[in-house]
């Protein structure tokens, strides 16, 4: 049998666990879990953690390489190599909660922020624009 | 290389794409993790966090303009996540190391080179000896892909239901191909295929949502 049919074999079989667990209520979600004695809210909570993390990273290496191509007019700002201080950067964040409190929401629905959690967010924003940098007198 | 123009309305932007993250329930999340940790099977990739970060990272990428997978917000996000990470899982066309190299020189700027820039991120392009490490990690894999196999199949070996249903899959049959030949009715298929992955859980505990 060749390497490569053994893989589509494997990869089959994988794809058919994937549907059944798709078709999974909540409820039959979280008996399994507890089944398995897995913590469904703390690997929940990580996932989220690992995907913000993910995508705050990629802004910030897109940033760091200068390679933004922003949809709007609107120019993006670089971000300042030195953050101001975090009760700063949570005021100015929540400025922006304030202008657009869907974005703040979501935020919020997360539950843990992390001090990490604001930066990135403010490192973001910056990037995006939402922030302005050069207004905040830090 | 030219940033792909995206005027669409559909494209999801970046801030559009974190809100979507934020809004994803626990159950998502963790139907993630756990879909994340099964298409480990044949692929590459070492662990669920992995795939995640690499899904988030070209989703993100397209978000801003540059190559990568588009969220079009038409899709159900859950839906494009999963088919991402499958895509991704499954392009066994490039190697990790290619893919990485590949992702880095997408980042080339007016001001870096392909090169400076990997230099920069610590990598480098690969050399005789990288491409010989690949082919030796790719027949690893498939090594290691025939010994799942082997042990799927004996493990099930006493499931009469359930070895019609790996055969199915195996030989590319459909559902009701497997249910006509095996006489099973749907239920009896669809508990059985609960059985093969509830089997596949306990048969690899290691690579299973903890």
């Amino acid at each position: 049998m060749s390497s490569n049919k053994t893989i589509q074999e494997i990869i089959s079989l994988r794809d058919a666990a994937i549907e059944d667990l798709l078709s999974l209520s909540e409820e039959e979600l979280r008996a399994e879990a507890k089944q398995d004695g897995a913590d469904l809210e703390a690997i929940a909570s990580e996932t989220k953690r690992l995907m913000r993390e993910a995508a705050a990273s990629t802004l910030r290496l897109r940033m760091t390489t200068s390679r933004i191509k922003p949809r709007s007019p609107a120019v993006p700002h670089q971000i300042s190599m030195i953050r101001p201080s975090l009760e700063r950067m949570k005021q100015l964040v929540e400025q922006v909660f304030a202008s657009n409190p869907s974005a703040g929401l979501a935020f919020r629905q997360g539950k843990m922020q992390s001090d990490g959690d604001w930066q990135s967010l403010y490192d973001d924003y910056v990037a995006m624009g939402a922030i302005k940098p050069e207004d905040d007198k830090y | 290389m030219e940033p792909i123009e995206q005027d669409d309305d559909d494209l999801a932007t970046p801030d559009e794409l974190r809100q979507a993250i934020e809004s994803l329930s626990p159950e998502e999340l963790y139907k993630l993790h756990k879909t994340a940790t099964y298409l480990l099977f044949g692929s590459e990739y070492q662990s669920a966090h992995d795939l995640l970060n690499e899904t988030i990272m070209r989703a993100m990428n397209a978000a801003v303009g540059e190559k990568g997978r588009v969220w079009r917000k038409s899709v159900n996000f859950m839906a494009f996540l999963i088919m991402c990470m499958r895509g991704i899982a499954n392009d066994s066309a490039e190697s990790f190391q290619q893919t990485r190299v590949r992702r880095i020189e997408e980042l080339a700027t007016e001001m870096h080179s392909g090169e400076e820039v990997l230099a920069i991120k610590g990598h480098r392009h690969a050399s005789h000896e990288d491409v010989v490490i690949e082919q030796e990690e790719a027949q690893e894999r498939a090594a290691k892909a025939k010994a799942d196999a082997e042990a799927i199949e004996n493990h099930f070996a006493n499931d009469s239901q359930v070895s019609w249903l790996i055969m199915g899959c195996k030989d590319g049959l459909a559902p009701h191909e497997v249910r006509e030949l095996s006489e099973m009715t749907q239920t009896e298929y669809d508990t059985a295929k609960r059985r093969f992955r509830r089997g596949l859980d306990k048969l690899f505990p290691g690579r299973r949502a903890k």
